[in-house]
């Protein structure tokens, strides 16, 4: 079984504030690349 | 009194192109023009006597030693005050001139002391040489007239003396306290004879301004001013070049040497981040690497609440290893991880990285930068590629406008402080972005044109709408933005920041900076020839820290401001070794030189040169080891030279991590606030014990040296090796200098580094390999290392962290000069004498409104905590704002910040705490647990049993 990195609390939490840096991007398929790619980069491709 | 071999020029270098020809002596040169004659003699190998003048100072002409007999000039020129001039024909020495100089001696020794033998000077005393070169044989004044042999020292200061009774009113203190540090705490008072070099106002120098920085004590040239050591130890035999292992200035010291032990520490004028010049705490305060709380023996215990038993060091990996090993086969691969820090070398930081990766098997290591600027590794490697600064300090000497952002140099990086406020004095502009008024905002004529008194956590508020005055007032610099940056995301940005919600005027409700303020230190930025950003952890640690960062790249590009000397982005990193922490790969997702784990080539090319798989995930940053540990997923930590317990936030919860682990494992000089909840102590090496190089904020790679043996046996390199070869994976390397060019052949980066090269150049700025052979000063002169410059948009998102009726005021926290960081290493030194406790800093209207005096004790709650410290009652800070520092375990600083952090890199934001603040008569209950859990781990660190440890 994989080992939890971050439990949901946390993990809401930092996605919460990761979305708001990218919601004030233009163009929103952008934003979303983004935010998948700044948590996969951080977190691992296990939150991708 | 001289450093040992070094020749003093008696005036500064010119930096003229012009060249300028003369004769001396009957001797031909060529110099720059502006050198002075007794620069040029010297530099053509004739020592012209001088008193007064010397190379790190402008000439002053008053000793007149120096003085020169000039082709068709009348009189006896000084020599240090005359510029060269082409066809002039100097004389040094004429029957004349020996008479002039003999006279001039006469009247020194009439009124000095003759205890030549028992001085500690003695035989490095300049105004004894010249005493001898000059050929004195009587002093017909007699010495029974009027002197000043009486006058008491002044032994206050607790490294140097004063002692007037030798002192000639050479004025060069003056002159350093002045030009070199910036400070004028010194004066010569009275006239004529009754001229007397006091400290303030014929204060101690305890009492006065003066900051220690040793400045004086260095240009003294006779015993006058001497530091204790030399009284004590006599002058030292030797010299080491070295660098100094507090802040991120990197100053380069030699460090003069009896045998194995350091006498002083002298700032070295080949320095290139330092050009001779040092602070109290470099200069002086070195002598915790042989305080008595020093551990010197490997020790391991079953359970925290255990005495410590000594072990051979080979016991103690042995079972270190083993415990990590079961840990891993029990709960996983993952279970366990590192730390490193900037107490490392950059050989031993990479050793560190190499171990979890190659031989725990995963990415779980990270380093002190969490905490502090690993916004700026972020925010910049986004906008424009790279994750550090991109000058030079010196830099700065071609400012026009400097805007300090979120620092305060003069307590954090002091002598660059020292070199800022040179050109602040030459007439550069100042603006201050900061909630408090800090020793920048105002100092001896320096004044800022404007102090941006912003609330804390409102900081990209502020770059906002700086940025909106940039665009909406035709202020962009076009050109450069469309030669240099990317024009998509240009023009959303520039769309974005021109929206009517980040003007000045709709941010001042938010940030309590006057929108007409705010515009005008806009243009003052934006209109200057150069303009030049410094930040520190004031932008960094907050939850829009990398937002900010990438706010001040977005100015900076859009004003033009990077590219050549004197403009910039500059980060002030704040510790020894952290720019070169972060390089050598401590990151949980990044390997060496910045490449992320998942690129497969760089993945490769460590796999086959480390002859292992490596992972491809992003391994635990620190503060998600805490949450792994509480969760029950990670129980095994190799922390080396890092003190997690005291200087991460909310201390409750990272203590509680920890005491969820099964194993603990710290390497460092003392027993340290985290290693009291350690299962595995193995004693650390200060920087005079071991040899490799740190890198400071200005990407400059510099030697450190070993000046004596490791006091524990060996340096942190040989110990991290040990553990590897008792875990497992062999590492065989036999001087670090092996391990910087394994770090060389696979970092594009530090390519041409080698200690060779770095002994050859005195120290390397990376990049460093074949299209920059000799380092690069300044970054991105053609175009931005990720090619063209991304503008990235910065919407302002308020702090989770409210003020509310029951927590009104906001904490933000910094540094004192004479601490560093958790004060593991400036506590144990004399440096104590100036701030011996941490204070909490409130307005006068806050303390009154809450009945609170200067020197109270006071309650200071958070959301996650309690603490209590003594008030000063002061107007650095604004109403509502309250400020203290963290550089004692006691203070509980931390205890009260919470969990809150950058949304990029978990930097936590320490900067903005709401608190609510209350006369107490009593310490907190975790001070009062903090004290017995002290107490009980002193105990068992002497290997006794604790009754009722539980």
């Amino acid at each position: 079984m994989k080992e939890t990195l971050m439990d949901a609390e946390n993990l809401m939490k930092m996605a919460n504030q990761i979305g708001a840096f990218f919601e004030s991007m233009p163009n929103q398929e952008e934003a979303q690349a983004g935010i998948a790619n700044h948590i996969k980069k951080i977190l691992g491709s296990a939150y991708a | 009194m001289n450093q040992l071999n070094s020749i003093d020029f008696g005036t500064p270098k010119s930096t003229s192109s012009e060249l300028i020809t003369l004769e001396i002596d009957g001797k031909m040169m060529t110099v720059p023009k502006g050198t002075s004659v007794m620069r040029a003699a010297v530099e053509s190998g004739v020592q012209i006597p001088k008193l007064c003048a010397t190379d790190s100072l402008n000439s002053f002409g008053s000793c007149r030693l120096c003085v020169v007999e000039i082709e068709g000039r009348k009189g006896y020129p000084a020599s240090c005050t005359t510029p060269v001039e082409n066809g002039m024909k100097v004389k040094t020495q004429t029957d004349k001139l020996a008479n002039i100089r003999r006279g001039v001696m006469e009247l020194y020794i009439s009124d000095h002391p003759l205890d030549c033998l028992t001085c500690p000077t003695n035989g490095n005393c300049e105004l004894q040489d010249m005493a001898g070169v000059v050929g004195l044989r009587e002093v017909r004044y007699g010495y029974e007239g009027s002197n000043h042999l009486d006058l008491k020292k002044d032994e206050s200061n607790p490294y140097f003396t004063y002692d007037p009774a030798k002192c000639i009113v050479c004025n060069r203190c003056v002159r350093a306290c002045e030009e070199t540090q910036g400070t004028f705490a010194l004066t010569i008072d009275g006239r004529g004879f009754e001229s007397r070099v006091a400290a303030s106002q014929n204060e101690s120098f305890m009492d006065s301004e003066c900051v220690s920085c040793g400045a004086c004590v260095q240009a003294c040239p006779t015993a006058t001013l001497t530091e204790k050591t030399v009284i004590q130890m006599g002058q030292a035999d030797h010299s080491v070049t070295t660098t100094c292992a507090y802040c991120g200035v990197g100053c380069s010291f030699k460090a003069e040497m009896k045998g194995s032990e350091v006498v002083r520490m002298v700032p070295n004028k080949n320095g290139g981040a330092n050009h001779g010049h040092s602070c109290v705490k470099g200069r002086f305060a070195w002598g915790y690497s042989s305080h008595k709380d020093r551990m010197l023996k490997p020790m391991i215990r079953a359970k925290i609440t255990d005495p410590w038993q000594e072990v051979t060091l080979e016991q103690a990996l042995t079972h270190a290893a083993s415990e990590f090993r079961r840990i891993q086969g029990t709960y996983g691969k993952n279970a366990i991880g590192g730390i490193t820090s900037s107490r490392c070398t950059n050989e031993e930081v990479y050793l560190t990285q190499k171990l979890i990766r190659a031989g725990f098997g995963n990415n779980n290591t990270d380093t002190c930068a969490r905490v502090c600027h690993s916004p700026t590794g972020y925010g910049l490697k986004q906008t424009i590629g790279e994750s550090a600064g991109t000058q030079t300090f010196d830099s700065v000497m071609h400012a026009d406008v400097i805007m300090v952002i979120g620092a305060n140099p003069v307590a954090a990086h002091p002598v660059f402080a020292s070199q800022m406020k040179r050109r602040l004095r030459q007439g550069a502009k100042l603006i201050v972005i900061d909630p408090r008024t800090t020793e920048m905002v105002k100092s001896p004529h320096i004044q800022a044109q404007y102090h941006l008194k912003l609330l804390p956590g409102t900081n990209v508020a502020v770059i906002s709408a700086l940025a909106h005055v940039v665009v909406t007032e035709g202020l962009l610099k076009e050109d450069y933005i469309a030669e240099r940056c990317d024009l998509k995301s240009y023009n959303e940005w520039k769309a974005f920041i021109a929206l009517p919600e980040n003007s000045p005027e709709a941010m001042e409700k938010v940030t309590g900076v006057p929108a007409d303020d705010l515009r005008a230190a806009a243009r003052l930025y934006a209109k200057a020839g150069n303009g030049a950003i410094y930040y520190g952890l004031g932008v960094t640690e907050h939850a829009q820290g990398s937002t900010m960062v990438m706010g001040i790249a977005n100015l900076a590009m859009a004003t033009g401001n990077v590219g050549r000397e004197g403009v910039g982005i500059n980060p002030l990193r704040g510790q020894n070794n952290v720019q070169g922490s972060c390089d050598m790969g401590s990151f949980p997702h990044e390997l060496p030189g910045y490449r992320h784990v998942s690129d497969t080539t760089a993945r490769t090319l460590f796999e086959d040169a480390w002859g292992v798989k490596l992972d491809p995930e992003p391994g635990l940053r620190i503060p998600n080891m805490f949450d792994a540990a509480l969760e029950g997923s990670f129980k095994g930590l190799y922390c080396v030279g890092e003190d997690i317990v005291q200087s991460d936030p909310d201390t409750q919860h990272v203590a509680s991590a920890l005491e969820a682990m099964e194993c603990i494992v710290v390497q460092d000089l003392f027993l340290n606030e985290t290693a009291k909840y350690a299962h595995v102590f193995l004693p650390g090496s200060s920087f005079l014990e071991k040899d490799g190089t740190f890198t400071n904020a200005e990407r400059r790679i510099s030697r450190v040296r070993k000046v004596m043996p490791a006091k524990s046996g060996m340096s942190d390199w040989e110990t991290t090796q040990a553990f590897s070869n008792a875990l497992g994976y062999p590492m065989h390397y036999s001087h670090p200098s092996e391990i910087m060019d394994e770090i060389a052949r696979l970092t594009p980066t530090f390519q041409g580094v080698s200690f060779e090269r770095i002994d050859a150049l005195e120290s390397i700025q990376w990049p460093c390999n074949e299209s920059a052979p000799e380092g690069t000063p300044t970054m991105h002169i053609e175009q931005f290392v990720r090619g063209k410059g991304k503008f990235i948009i910065t919407k302002y998102v308020p702090s989770l962290e409210k003020v509310t009726q029951k927590f009104p005021l906001i904490l933000t926290t910094g540094r004192i000069l004479s601490q560093y960081n958790v004060g593991a290493q400036t506590r144990r030194t004399e440096n104590v004498r100036w701030h011996s406790e941490d204070l909490l800093e409130i307005h006068p209207h806050d303390a009154a409104e809450r009945n609170i005096k200067e020197a109270d004790w006071v309650g200071i709650e958070s959301r996650s905590g309690t603490t209590v410290l003594r008030a000063k009652v002061t107007e650095n800070v604004q109403p509502g704002v309250v400020y203290t520092t963290f550089h004692f375990p006691e203070s509980g600083a931390n205890v009260i910040t919470t969990d809150n952090s950058d949304w990029a890199t978990h930097c936590p934001e320490y900067k903005v705490t709401a608190v609510q603040v209350m006369p107490v008569t009593q310490p907190s209950q975790w001070q009062k647990d903090f004290k017995k859990f002290d107490e009980m781990q002193l105990k068992l660190s002497q290997g006794l049993p604790v009754a009722s440890a539980n």
